[in-house]
C-alpha cells in the first residue's frame, strides 16, 4: 500500500498513479466533499470482488459509483425527468441519484432489481480521475461496514483491521476533511423523489407539500415487491432496539402480502413469504450482517378487535431487532396504533391506492 | 416397508388441533377405531373467518371432551394406547400448542412413545384409512403397487403438489406463491357477501349456473384478444392462473384480485338481481379447477414413472374440482385417490395414519425427555 499526500503539485502525479491501480483492478482511498471514499473500476468483476472483501459485503446494500457529469451517467443508467432535473441543479454534489441501471457495471454494484446510485463528487481531484480513467468506479465510504465513516486517513488506519488495510493499494491523503454528512440517496425509479437516506441536501421542504417519504406507481406484482425492498433499505439503518413495523393498509388485491415479499426479500430471507390470511401470523427468522431478528408477516383479516392480535401473541414479538409487516393495520388502527407506541417501536404508514387492473399508487408515510 | 400382518396390532391414539377443528381419532393399524371431530364451524361464522382467540378456547374446552368420547367409541382404554401422535404443524401457533402439550403429557404419563406429525402429510395419505369393517379405498398390502405418486394437497393454506417417491419420502414440485386455493374460496365468499366458510357456500352457488357460463369466447372478444382463449375460466373472462409460469408453482392472488373487480362491476351493472352469481361462482371455480389439473397434468407429463395420484385437503370436498381432476388422472392411466368425505378436511384419523407408517418406517418415535423437548412448528414444510 502507498500513501501520497495530497498537494496542489502533485495533483496530475496522482490522477496519473490513480488510473494505473483503477485499470490494475486495484482499490483506493480518495478524497470527497463528504467523507473518504474508496474507489474500484465499476466494471472489473475482480475489482469489485476486492472491494468487497474489505467493505465486507453488506447484503442488499447496492454500491455506487462516481461519474464526471452527466453525459457519462447516461451510458451507464435510465435518466428519467425526475433524475435530469437532480442533475441540472444539484449535481455535482452530495447526493447519489439512483437510476434503473443499463447494466454496464458489474451486477454486484447494482441492487439486486437492477438499480444503480450515480454520485458526481464536487472535487476537482476526483472528477479528474475519472475523467482520465474514462470509467465509472466505485464511490462508496472508505471503512469497512459497521466502522465509522472516516474523515480522516489517521482515524481510518486506526479503526481499520490491518487485514483490510493490506487490501488496499493506494491511500490519497488530504489531511482531515471537514465533517459534512454523506450523500442524500434519492432512489428516482418509481419516477419521484424517494429519499433513502437522509444526507446534506434536504429536500423535504421542496416536497412538502407531498407528505410522503416514499412514493410509487407500480404496474406490476414485481414492482410492488421492489417497492417493499426498496422501504426496507430505507429503513434497514434504523437503531433496531426498538421493533420496526409497517402498517400496510389498502384493499382486498391491492398488493399487500406481494410488498411484504419485497420486505422479507431485502431482509435476504430465502424461505417463501406466502399470505397469512389462514394462519394469522407467519414468523421468519433473518440475518444481516451482524443483526438478526425476526420478520412476523400478520394478516389482521379474519380478526375482531385488538384482543384478537394480543392472544396470537403479539407481544411477545415486539422486540428489539423485530420487523412486522401487519396487513388491515387499518382494521383497528387506534389500538394498535397505541401497542406499538407503548413498545417504543417506530410505525411506518403504508398506504395502498387502486388505480386501474394493473397499477397500484403506493404512498410511505412516518 | 415391513409387513403389518404378523406384526402385533398397533393402538394409535391422534390429535390435531392445526387450525380450527379440535380432533381426536383412535386407529388400530390402519383402521379408525373412532374420529371425533369438534367442529368449531359454527362458533366461526359470525366472523367469517377463524378467528384464533376462540379457536384456542374452544381447543383448551374441548380437547378433554373429545379425547373421551374418541376412547369411548372406538371401546379403547387409555392403557391400551401404544403410541400417541399429533400435529406439530403447519398450523396456527397457538392452537396447535394446545394439541401438543395435550399429548405431551398423556404420553409422558402413560410412557409410551410420541409421534410429531406434519399435518400435510396427514392430508397427503388420508386416503390409505380403513373403516372398521376394513374396507377402503386401497386394500391391506396394496400400498407398495401405488408408488411412485404424486399428491396433490389442497386446503385453507396450503396448495401444493409433492412427488412421493415411498411413504416418507416426499419432495415438494410446486406450491403456491401468495394465496392458498382455500383462502381464495373463503375470499371470494366474502367478496359475495357469504359466510364462511367459503367452499361449500360457493359450491351450491355454482350448482345454479345456467348452461352460458362457459363462454370465454365471448370474454376474450370484450377483452379484445389481450390474453389466450385457453387462458380465460368462462364468459366473465376469469384468468386461469399461471398457465405459462413453466413451473408446478400456483398463485390464486391475482385471481382473487380479478374477481373483486368483476363482482363490483357486476354488482353495479345488475343492482339487486344477483343471479350473475351462480356463473360467476361456477367460473371462479373452474378458474382453480383449470390451474391445478394444468399443473398436476404438467407434473404427471415429467414424472411417468408415477403411478398414482393422491388429492388430500378440505378443497378436495369440491366435487367440480375432484371431478375434473379425477377424469384427468384416469385419462392419464394413473389410480386416482380421493380419501373418504370424512376425511377430507382436517381430522385426526389422518394424523393416525401418517403415525402408522412413520412406526412402520421406525422414524420420528419420541420417547422420554425428547417428548418434553418438542415444540409446535407453525411453518413446518413437507
Amino acid at each position: 500500500m502507498e500513501i501520497i499526500k495530497y498537494n496542489p503539485k502533485n495533483h496530475s502525479e496522482i490522477v496519473k498513479k490513480a488510473t494505473k491501480i483503477l485499470k490494475s483492478g486495484g482499490i483506493f482511498v480518495f478524497p470527497t466533499e463528504t467523507c473518504y471514499g474508496l474507489g474500484a473500476d465499476a466494471t472489473n468483476k475482480k475489482a469489485i470482488e476486492k472491494l468487497y472483501k474489505y467493505k465486507r459485503r453488506r447484503e442488499g446494500k447496492p454500491l455506487s459509483v462516481a461519474v464526471s457529469d452527466s453525459k457519462m451517467a447516461q451510458k451507464y443508467v435510465e435518466i428519467n425527468e425526475i433524475a435530469q432535473n437532480l442533475y441540472d441543479n444539484y449535481l455535482p454534489g452530495p447526493i447519489t441519484v439512483v437510476s434503473k441501471s443499463l447494466g454496464k457495471v458489474v451486477k454486484e454494484v447494482e441492487s439486486e432489481y437492477g438499480t444503480l446510485g450515480i454520485r458526481i463528487p464536487d472535487h476537482k481531484l476526483v472528477l479528474d480521475i475519472i475523467k482520465e480513467f474514462g470509467k465509472p468506479f466505485t464511490a462508496t465510504s472508505a471503512n469497512p461496514s459497521y466502522l465509522p465513516k472516516p474523515y480522516s486517513i489517521k482515524n481510518l488506519l486506526k479503526t481499520a483491521p490491518q487485514k483490510n488495510q493490506d487490501l488496499i493499494d493506494l491511500i490519497i491523503d488530504a489531511g482531515e476533511l471537514e465533517q459534512r454528512e454523506t450523500s442524500t440517496v434519492v432512489d428516482t425509479t418509481m419516477n419521484n423523489l424517494n429519499i433513502m437516506r437522509q444526507g446534506q441536501i434536504d429536500f423535504s421542504k421542496q416536497i412538502s407539500h407531498k407528505k410522503a417519504v416514499l412514493k410509487a406507481q407500480t404496474t406490476s406484482a414485481q414492482e410492488m415487491l421492489n417497492f417493499g425492498s426498496m422501504n426496507m433499505l430505507k429503513y434497514i439503518d434504523e437503531p433496531l432496539d426498538k421493533p420496526l413495523v409497517f402498517f400496510l393498509m389498502g384493499e382486498l388485491g391491492v398488493g399487500k402480502t406481494q410488498f411484504s415479499k419485497g420486505l422479507a426479500k431485502k431482509l435476504q430471507i430465502k424461505e417463501l413469504v406466502k399470505s397469512p390470511s389462514f394462519t394469522i401470523l407467519n414468523e421468519y427468522d433473518y440475518k444481516l450482517g451482524e443483526r438478526k431478528g425476526k420478520f412476523v408477516h400478520i394478516d389482521t383479516w379474519r380478526l375482531e378487535n385488538i384482543k384478537d392480535l394480543e392472544s396470537i401473541g403479539i407481544d411477545n414479538y415486539l422486540k428489539t431487532n423485530n420487523i412486522i409487516s401487519i396487513e388491515w393495520a387499518d382494521k383497528f388502527f387506534n389500538d394498535l396504533k397505541e401497542k406499538i407506541k407503548e413498545s417504543g417501536g417506530k410505525i411506518i404508514n403504508i398506504s395502498f391506492k387502486y388505480l386501474d387492473e394493473d397499477s397500484r399508487e403506493i404512498e410511505t408515510y412516518e | 416397508m415391513s409387513k403389518p400382518k404378523n406384526k402385533k396390532e398397533i393402538i394409535i391414539l391422534a390429535v390435531d388441533t392445526s387450525c380450527d377443528d379440535t380432533s381426536v381419532a383412535v386407529l388400530k393399524n390402519r383402521i379408525v377405531l373412532s374420529s371425533v371431530v369438534s367442529s368449531q364451524v359454527e362458533l366461526h361464522q359470525k366472523w367469517g373467518g377463524v378467528v384464533p382467540d376462540i379457536a384456542r378456547r374452544a381447543h383448551k374446552e374441548n380437547i378433554e371432551k373429545v379425547y373421551l368420547e374418541a376412547l369411548k367409541r372406538a371401546k379403547i382404554a387409555e392403557k391400551e394406547i401404544d403410541f400417541f401422535a399429533v400435529t406439530y404443524g403447519p398450523g396456527l401457533a397457538i392452537a396447535l400448542e394446545v394439541g401438543v402439550d395435550f399429548i405431551k403429557n398423556l404420553a409422558i404419563l402413560n410412557k409410551k412413545p410420541l409421534i410429531p406429525i406434519n399435518h400435510m402429510e396427514g392430508h397427503l395419505l388420508s386416503s390409505l384409512l380403513l373403516n372398521k369393517n376394513n374396507q377402503g379405498k386401497i386394500k391391506i398390502n396394496q400400498e407398495d403397487k401405488l408408488f411412485p405418486a404424486l399428491g396433490l394437497l389442497i386446503s385453507g393454506n396450503h396448495s401444493e403438489i409433492v412427488y412421493v417417491k415411498k411413504i416418507g419420502d416426499y419432495k415438494i414440485l410446486g406450491e403456491t406463491l401468495d394465496d392458498a386455493a382455500g383462502e381464495a374460496f373463503d375470499k371470494v365468499a366474502r367478496m359475495l357477501n357469504l359466510g364462511y366458510p367459503g367452499g361449500p357456500i360457493v359450491s351450491s352457488l355454482a350448482d345454479k349456473a345456467k348452461s352460458d357460463w362457459n363462454n370465454p369466447q365471448k370474454a376474450w372478444k370484450e377483452k379484445g384478444g389481450k390474453k389466450p382463449i385457453s387462458e380465460l375460466a368462462g364468459t366473465f373472462g376469469l384468468p386461469i392462473p399461471m398457465m405459462r409460469s413453466g413451473d408446478f408453482n400456483f398463485s390464486f392472488s391475482g385471481l382473487k384480485t380479478a374477481c373483486l373487480y368483476k363482482t363490483q362491476e357486476l354488482r353495479q351493472k345488475y343492482k339487486k338481481d344477483t343471479d350473475w352469481s351462480y356463473n360467476f361462482a361456477r367460473e371462479f371455480i373452474n378458474a382453480i379447477s383449470r390451474s391445478l389439473s394444468h399443473k398436476l397434468i404438467k407434473a404427471i407429463e415429467k414424472y411417468l414413472e408415477v403411478k398414482s395420484v393422491f388429492v388430500g385437503g378440505g378443497v378436495s370436498n369440491n366435487k367440480y374440482i375432484t371431478r375434473e381432476i379425477g377424469n384427468i388422472v384416469r385419462k392419464l392411466k394413473k389410480n386416482y385417490f380421493v380419501p373418504d368425505k370424512k376425511f377430507r378436511s382436517d381430522n385426526a384419523a389422518m394424523i393416525g395414519i401418517a403415525a402408522y407408517y412413520n412406526i412402520l418406517n421406525k422414524k420420528n418415535q419420541l420417547k422420554a425427555d425428547k417428548i418434553l423437548e418438542l415444540d409446535r412448528k407453525p411453518m413446518l414444510r413437507l
